[in-house]
C-alpha cells in the first residue's frame, strides 16, 4: 500500500513550496496534510514525505514522535480531543475529560491535547476536527446525542 | 597567544575551540557530546567552565579563545554547576553498573566519581525505557543508560550518511532509536559502540565477555585490508581460555582512519584466536627437502617488511623462486576506509621487489616439486597433487602437507607495514610470549 497526497492537498503543497527557502521547512505542514487525509500518519506517508522533501526517513520519524498530536496508529473510534492547556484547565477541562471518559469512551477515543488556539471559548474540545467551545456536561450531551 | 586556565598559562591560537585547547594540553574537561571527529553539538552541557567577566557559565565546546581569556574549571561555583548537570544526566539512569559492559570505561562513572557524589533527590519513579534492543549489525541498545549526546546519531547522519539512528520522543521520554521496520545496517555500524561514552550501545560480539579493567592494550595496525587503520588490540591471555584477543578498537590517526574502523576489520580479531592443534615438523626435515632442485615459495602480502625481508634472503640463499600475490576482492572496497586490496602490506612486497606476476607464478607452480607456503591464503587449503608442500602458518591448515611450521601472528610479532597510500607504520606485539616461534627466528635457524 503506497501513499500519495490527494489532489486537493497536492495543490496546497505546491503553493507552500515557494514560501520557504528550503523544502525541509515543509515537514510539519506535510505531516498535518497526511494526518488529515488518513486520520493518522502511516509508515508509507513518512516514506513519501521523506522522498518528497529529500530528508532522511529517520528524521521525519523523529519529528512525528516529538509532537504528541501526530498519531502513528489508526484510530479505531472517532476521536474527541480535549484541550488541557492553561485556559481550559482553569475553566474545568479536567471535569469535562472525566465526564467524557465515563459516558462516551465506548464509542469515542477521548484524548487530551495541547492548546488549539480557542482559549476564548475555554473549556473546549474538537470532534473530528470541529471545535466545540464553552463546554458543559449539558452541551456535551446535546452535541453527542 | 596565551590564556589562563585555572591560573596556569596555556599556549593557543586566537579562535581555537576552548575544549580542543584543553584536551590538547591534557587538561581535564568532562564532556559527552563533543568528539574529535564528530565535532561539538552542545547538547550535553557537561563541559561548562567559568569565564572571567561573564555572568553565566559557558560550554567549552562552543567557546572560542581570545586574548586575555581567564577560565576556571575548579571554582566552587562551577563544581556545583557540573554536579547539577550530572544529576540531570543520571536522573533516569538505571545505575546497573554491576552488569554493564561499559563499566570501567564509562564517562558517567568517571564523572560521577569526579564531580557527582550526591545522594539521589528523586521522589518520583524513574522513566522506564527500552532495554536490550537489537539494532542490527551487532549493536545492542539500552535506552535507559543513554545520555542523549547524539554521537551515534551524528555518526550515521554526518559520517556514513545512512541516517538509521535518530532521537524520538521528547523530554523525559526522548531516546535513541531506529525507525520501526528499519535497522542499523551499514559496514561501519559498530563504530557507534565505541563512540558511545556510556553503556547505552554495546557490541553483541563483546558484551558479557570481559571486564575492561582486565584487558591490556597494544598499539597495532589492522591487517584486514591495505588501508592500515590504526587499532588497539585488547587482550587478556588467561591460562585456560582459548580466546586471548577480545576486541579491536580504533586508535585515532587523523591521516588514515580518524577514530573509526570498518566492521570487517573490527571483527577480524577473531583470526588471532584461531589455534593450530597438530604436531609441528622439525627444521632439519626442511633442510633435507631444500636439496630438491625445483623449489617455489609463495609469501603472504600481509606479512611485515621484516618477515618479507627474511623470507627473501632465505629464498635467495636456497635458490627458491619467490612469489607473492595480493588478495584482491573487487566487492570489498568502498569510497572511505575499505580497499579492494585485502593484503596489509602489498606495497611492502613491491618495495622489496618480490615477483607478483600471477601468470609467471602459475607456470612455476606447475613445474615445482617443492612448494613452500609462507602463510598465503591461496595455498592454505588447496590440495597440490604430486608436490611436496611446506606450510608456515598462523592458523589451522586442512589440506595435506609434507611439513608444517607454526609461526606467531601479528599480535605476537612486531613489525612494519606500508599501507595503500605509502604510509609506513609500526605495530607492536602483546606483552605475552607466543607459544609459536617468530618466522624470522625459524628462518635464522635454517641458515
Amino acid at each position: 500500500m503506497s501513499f500519495s497526497f490527494s489532489q486537493e492537498n497536492s495543490i496546497k503543497i505546491a503553493s507552500l513550496l515557494n514560501r520557504y527557502p528550503h523544502k525541509k521547512a515543509l515537514i510539519l505542514p506535510l505531516l498535518w496534510f497526511a494526518q488529515k487525509q488518513e486520520s493518522y500518519i502511516s509508515e508509507d506517508a513518512i516514506g513519501h514525505i521523506s522522498e518528497f522533501l529529500d530528508v532522511p526517513y529517520m528524521h521525519i520519524y523523529s519529528v512525528v514522535t516529538f509532537y504528541t498530536m501526530f498519531r502513528l496508529t489508526k484510530p479505531q473510534k472517532r476521536v474527541i480531543e480535549v484541550c488541557a492547556t492553561l485556559s481550559c484547565e482553569l475553566n474545568g477541562s479536567e471535569d469535562i475529560k472525566a465526564y467524557l471518559d465515563e459516558n462516551y469512551s465506548k464509542d469515542f477515543e477521548v484524548i487530551e491535547v495541547e492548546c488549539m488556539g480557542a482559549c476564548s471559548g475555554a473549556p473546549m474540545c474538537a470532534i473530528d476536527g470541529k471545535y466545540h467551545e464553552n463546554l458543559t456536561t449539558k452541551t456535551i450531551d446535546e452535541v453527542l446525542k | 597567544m596565551k590564556i589562563l586556565i585555572d591560573n596556569a598559562e596555556v599556549e593557543c591560537k586566537e579562535g581555537d575551540l576552548l575544549i580542543e585547547v584543553m584536551l590538547k594540553n591534557a587538561l581535564e574537561i568532562p564532556h559527552f557530546c563533543y568528539q574529535e571527529d564528530l565535532g561539538a553539538d552542545g547538547n550535553c552541557r557537561m563541559c561548562m567552565v567559568e569565564i572571567k567577566g561573564q555572568k553565566r557559565p559557558q560550554i567549552a565546546c562552543n567557546t572560542f579563545v581570545k586574548e586575555n581569556l581567564e577560565v576556571s574549571t575548579i571554582s566552587e561555583n562551577i563544581k556545583e554547576v557540573k554536579r547539577s548537570i550530572l544529576e540531570l544526566e543520571l536522573l533516569n539512569h538505571p545505575v546497573d553498573c554491576a552488569i554493564c559492559d561499559q563499566a570501567g570505561e564509562c564517562k558517567l562513572q568517571d564523572y560521577y566519581m569526579d564531580f557527582g557524589l550526591y545522594d539521589s533527590h528523586l521522589s518520583t519513579p524513574k522513566t522506564k525505557k527500552g532495554k536490550h534492543i537489537d539494532l542490527g549489525s551487532n549493536v545492542m541498545l539500552d535506552q535507559e543508560r543513554c545520555v542523549l549526546c547524539t554521537r551515534c546519531v551524528r555518526f550515521t547522519s554526518n559520517i556514513t550518511k545512512t541516517n538509521e539512528l535518530g532521537i524520538i520522543g521528547r523530554g523525559d521520554n526522548s531516546r535513541v532509536a531506529v525507525a520501526p521496520g528499519h535497522e542499523l545496517n551499514n559496514p561501519y555500524a559498530m563504530n557507534v559502540v565505541e563512540l558511545c561514552p556510556v553503556g547505552a550501545l554495546t557490541s553483541k560480539d563483546f558484551r558479557f565477555k570481559q571486564r575492561v579493567w582486565f584487558l591490556d592494550s597494544t598499539k597495532s595496525i589492522c591487517h584486514g585490508c591495505s588501508r592500515g587503520c590504526n587499532i588497539y588490540i585488547d587482550y587478556n591471555e588467561t591460562k585456560y581460555s582459548a580466546e586471548k584477543v577480545h576486541r579491536f578498537r580504533a586508535r585515532r590517526n587523523n591521516k588514515i582512519n580518524k577514530s573509526f574502523l570498518c566492521d570487517y576489520g573490527r571483527l577480524s580479531y577473531k583470526e588471532l584466536n584461531e589455534n593450530f592443534n597438530a604436531d609441528v615438523s622439525h627444521v632439519k626435515d626442511l633442510k633435507e627437502l631444500l636439496k630438491d632442485e625445483k623449489k617455489l615459495a609463495l609469501v603472504s602480502p600481509s606479512m611485515s617488511l621484516q618477515q618479507l625481508q627474511a623470507v627473501k634472503s632465505f629464498c635467495k640463499d636456497n635458490s627458491v623462486e619467490l612469489f607473492s600475490l595480493p588478495y584482491i576482492d573487487e566487492n570489498f572496497g568502498d569510497e572511505w576506509l575499505k580497499t579492494n586490496d585485502m593484503s596489509a602490506n602489498f606495497n611492502g612486497v613491491k618495495e622489496l621487489g618480490i615477483n607478483y606476476d600471477e601468470d609467471e607464478f602459475g607456470v612455476s607452480l606447475q613445474e615445482a616439486h617443492v612448494v613452500i607456503n609462507f602463510d598465503h591464503k591461496y595455498l592454505k587449503n588447496r590440495e597440490l597433487k604430486s608436490k611436496k608442500v611446506v606450510h608456515f602458518t598462523t592458523s589451522h591448515v586442512d589440506s595435506d602437507y609434507e611439513l608444517i611450521f607454526v609461526i606467531a601472528d601479528f599480535a605476537h610479532d612486531s613489525g612494519t607495514i606500508i599501507n595503500c597510500d605509502g604510509i609506513r607504520q609500526d605495530f607492536y606485539a602483546t606483552k605475552y610470549e607466543s607459544q609459536n616461534s617468530r618466522l624470522v627466528d625459524i628462518l635464522e635457524e635454517l641458515k
